[in-house]
């Protein structure tokens, strides 16, 4: 089963720069290795995760083969209003997952 | 008889010293051979990504572990300070350029990112130097390396 965390600090006061942690359960398979009958096993990786607070990008990244399985991803983002962050990862064989976090700005 | 013997011994001795030395010369020669190979490799990614631009050196760290025991997964942690003239980094991409697949990620920033830093795991196949090259809003390229040893790597099939 896929399931991603992700990792939100808090309080947060407005303006600060907070970093966002991300991590995903995938195999991340290269397509380089061979199974036992000396088959080719087929890349199954994730290319691309995106983080959009409503509209905006946030933070994006094209992912390859070279990026560790369960694959790990920290980022920043400034918090300049409460918002709703909407994180998404895609990948080989239509893998597709989507969350939402909100972030409320603490007084 | 007896001082002639120990010169005699000392002479075997040195003789034996000296016979390994050629091998070591090759050895550094592969090194040299080897750090060619990764040059070209890394320029020929950097005419594929960014048309043969060259990125200057500075600004852009890249933070990992001096020895990784396992190439399969090794921390990694890019980020880009930014040049003067320029308002915000674009884009980060990450290279190592010994790999199979030697274009590891690339990594886009929003207007809203308030830091130009990012940390993630990545794989090794070899001993290299893994590079980062950092775009500019204005049209700046620059980059940033580090040097790692790897002493299980990954990817071993794709030798095979």
């Amino acid at each position: 089963m896929t399931n991603a965390r992700i990792a939100i600090p808090s309080p947060i006061k407005s303006g600060d720069v907070i970093e966002i942690k991300t991590l995903i359960t995938h195999p991340m398979e290269t397509g380089l290795r061979y199974d036992s009958m000396g088959q080719v096993i087929p890349r199954n990786i994730i290319t691309q995760f995106e983080c959009r607070c409503g509209p905006d990008l946030v933070f994006k990244a094209l992912l390859n083969r070279g990026i560790a399985a369960n694959p790990y991803l920290s980022f920043f983002f400034e918090v300049v209003s409460n918002c709703t962050l909407e994180f998404t990862w895609q990948g080989d064989k239509n893998f597709y997952l989507r969350e939402v976090r909100e972030i409320r700005i603490d007084r | 008889m007896k001082r002639r013997q120990v010169l005699g011994g000392m002479g075997a001795g040195v003789l034996v010293c000296l016979q390994p030395l050629p091998a070591w010369g090759q050895a550094w020669d592969q090194s040299g051979e080897r750090l060619k190979e990764e040059q070209a490799q890394f320029e020929q990614l950097l005419a594929q990504h960014f048309e043969g631009r060259i990125p200057v050196e500075g600004n852009v760290s890249v933070n990992l572990p001096a020895l990784a025991e396992n190439g399969n997964s090794v921390a990694l942690e890019v980020q880009a300070d930014l040049p003067v003239g320029a308002a915000r980094v674009v884009s980060i991409d990450v290279f190592a350029p010994m790999n199979p697949a030697p274009h590891i990620a690339q990594f886009l920033f929003g207007a809203g990112t308030g830091r130009a830093q990012v940390r993630t795991r990545m794989r090794l196949a070899a001993d290299q130097t893994v590079r980062a090259v950092a775009s500019f809003d204005n049209g700046r390229l620059m980059m940033g390396g580090a040097h790692i040893v790897v002493t299980e790597v990954a990817c071993l099939d794709f030798l095979i």
